[in-house]
């Protein structure tokens, strides 16, 4: 007990030089947690971004032909029962052969000019399109998985720009028809793309109005991390010929986070490298200061001494109340740290990609190591010093 | 008979640059019995204070034999020497030697932590040590609100808290003017029949050596007994030392 007392006892002695020392172990903490926590963010944007076009690690695409002999309601019919496999996300997309464009009001496409929009892309997606590519909803909700639901589309952020939120109704057209079909805009996505797009449903399309495209080709979109693309090949392929669509060119990876991990490893190790650095530097700043308060100290020290402290009572006076101080530190550094990132995560965009960052649990546990360790570095040295004091000296000085 | 200190044969040589050495203490043999007090005398650089230093488990690079109540304390450890220095022995230095940051009250309760009192206790004693000297009611003042001679009386109540069987004194009055000085002694003085402890003190005052039951002076190391004092035999032999 009298040591515990002695510990905070002696924290209180220069009250200005521990709290800066404090002061240095909490940023180099935080900066630690910091570099830690950045490195993982700009990551995870990366990631995100390069997912958002090219699919989650790893996606693979396959073309198909739609033969003229396949209907409609068969395609549909097909594309409702993708290939599944455990583990695997699939998903399609279905190409019109010719371009569907829409409009704010129920005008054909013939002279019509009010309510027509500026060209838009309209992807008719099926499966797990979705959860193979990020698109997180800002507003509303996803394309319900169902042929005979009602018309839904959901818009990019740019299209939303042009056409409005969810509960807007827009109306498809195409040169094959001259009626335009109308369909309520359900939610908004980030999708990443500074155009226009649109989402929709291709099964409602197919099953209740054919009329509005004529299907060319469905690209097949197979996600599953650890799969070779010689398996894609061949499932697809498979799958293609049992469901009479053209098995024409070949599986091909799609997404490019692998080929760019390097690169955000080789960020991540310069990260740490400066962190490191600098934890260094601050290391060695508390153990100058430790061995120049020893050197300031050593009068009360050796005075200690002949009143009857021991050498471990001393030494564990000095690299207690540094290690105390330490876990202080680790302690609030960890606790603002944890506020810090609440803060983070408020202010990321509702549509952000990324997945908000988790409690850097590992980088915590980095920082508090850290902070002790240099607070063990910092005392141990000047703690063995001041064992050395010679009792004697005190008649001396 | 156990007598409280008991040296025999204490010598000591202390490095000098280059390969010599000097003997600053030679073949002291010394015996220090309770109730009884004890100067010290002699001029600078005679081996008084290196001598205190050695009696009063301060300093470890000495020969001889150096027993504290029959006990032969070369033998002990580090822990062992630094509890008696706590228990046993009572220190009161030329220069005060409080710690500044501490208040009195603290100052006084060290000793009691580092013989391993609980704080309570502890507490009590620094009190009433501190009531002893006079000073009960400056106990949260710090050494730099005290006075030079409030601030030995402060050294005293810590020489005393753990009530020592020896309280060992160098140059107690030697930063002090005479009247303080006096008030200073006069309360080391009170506790030799009080608390039948021994006091050592080193001094160059020959009125406080006068006040002492038994009288040593020191030259070169070797140190001497001087019988009874009357006062103007004790003022000679340090002031043909201070000559020399």
């Amino acid at each position: 007990m009298n040591s515990i007392r002695a510990v905070f006892a002696d924290l209180r002695v220069h009250p200005g030089r521990n709290t800066l020392t404090a002061l240095s172990l909490f940023v180099g903490v935080l900066a630690v947690m910091a570099i830690i926590v950045t490195g993982d963010v700009v990551k995870e944007v990366f990631v995100a971004k390069v997912e958002q076009r090219g699919g989650r690690y790893q996606t693979f695409e396959r073309q198909a032909s739609v033969p003229m002999t396949v209907s409609h309601q068969d395609l549909a019919s097909v594309l409702t029962d993708l290939p599944a496999r455990d583990g695997a996300s699939v998903g399609c997309l279905v190409h019109p052969e010719t371009h569907v464009d829409i409009a704010l009001g129920p005008q054909s496409h013939t002279g019509a000019s009010q309510g027509t929009t500026t060209a838009m892309e309209v992807f008719f997606v099926c499966g797990d399109y979705r959860e193979i590519y990020r698109l997180p909803l800002s507003q509303g909700y996803w394309l319900t998985p169902d042929a005979t639901s009602p018309y839904e589309v959901v818009a990019n952020n740019a299209a939303a720009g042009y056409l409005g939120g969810p509960g807007t109704t827009v109306w498809l057209y195409s040169s094959t028809t001259d009626t335009a079909f109308p369909a309520t805009i359900v939610g908004i996505v980030n999708d990443g793309a500074t155009g226009p797009r649109l989402f929709t449903n291709a099964m409602a399309w197919l099953v209740n109005t054919p009329q509005l495209f004529q299907a060319d080709s469905v690209t097949l979109v197979w996600q599953q991390p650890g799969i070779e693309k010689k398996q894609v090949q061949r499932i697809t392929t498979d799958w293609l010929v049992d469901n009479r669509l053209g098995a024409d060119g070949e599986a091909f990876e799609t997404d490019t986070v692998i080929e760019n991990l390097d690169i955000i490893s080789l960020v991540q190790w310069s990260f740490s490298a400066v962190a490191a650095l600098s934890l260094i530097v601050a290391a060695l700043g508390i153990i100058n200061v430790g061995l120049a308060s020893i050197k300031e100290r050593s009068r009360e020290l050796v005075i200690r001494r002949a009143l009857g402290a021991t050498k471990a009572s001393l030494v564990r006076m000095i690299i207690g109340s540094s290690l105390v101080l330490s876990i202080i530190v680790a302690s609030i550094s960890a606790g603002f740290a944890w506020i810090a990132l609440i803060v983070f995560r408020s202010q990321l965009p509702h549509d952000t990609p990324i997945n908000p960052p988790a409690y850097p649990v590992s980088a915590a546990i980095i920082g508090a190591s850290v902070s002790v360790a240099t607070a063990l570095l910092g005392s141990i040295i000047p703690g063995l010093r001041a064992a050395k004091l010679q009792p004697g000296k005190v008649l001396r000085d | 008979m156990d007598y409280l200190i008991d040296a025999s044969g204490i010598s000591m040589k202390v490095p000098l640059p280059g390969r010599e050495s000097l003997q600053v203490v030679d073949q002291v043999d010394l015996r220090i019995e309770a109730g009884q007090s004890y100067s010290i005398v002699g001029r600078s650089g005679s081996g008084k204070t290196s001598l205190l230093s050695i009696l009063g488990l301060l300093n470890a690079d000495y020969s001889g034999s150096l027993l504290m109540s029959g006990v032969d304390v070369s033998s002990l450890t580090d822990r062992r020497l630094s509890v008696l220095r706590a228990k046993q022995i009572g220190f009161v230095f030329q220069s005060y030697s409080l710690i500044p940051h501490l208040t009195a009250l603290d100052n006084v309760l060290l000793p009691c932590v580092h013989a391993g009192l609980r704080r309570r206790e502890g507490l009590a004693r620094a009190r009433q040590a501190l009531d002893e000297v006079g000073l009960g009611d400056r106990l949260s003042a710090k050494p730099a609100q005290l006075s030079g001679g409030e601030q030995q009386r402060v050294a005293i109540a810590r020489a005393i808290v753990n009530h020592p069987q020896v309280v060992m004194a160098d140059e107690p009055t030697g930063a002090l003017d005479t009247d303080t000085g006096d008030s200073v002694i006069e309360i080391l003085m009170e506790r030799v029949p009080q608390n039948k402890i021994a006091l050592i003190i080193v001094t160059h005052d020959a009125d406080v050596a006068g006040l002492c039951s038994q009288h040593y002076f020191m030259q070169r190391g070797q140190l001497s007994k001087m019988g009874s004092l009357a006062h103007s035999d004790h003022v000679a032999p340090i002031a043909n030392a201070e000559g020399s």
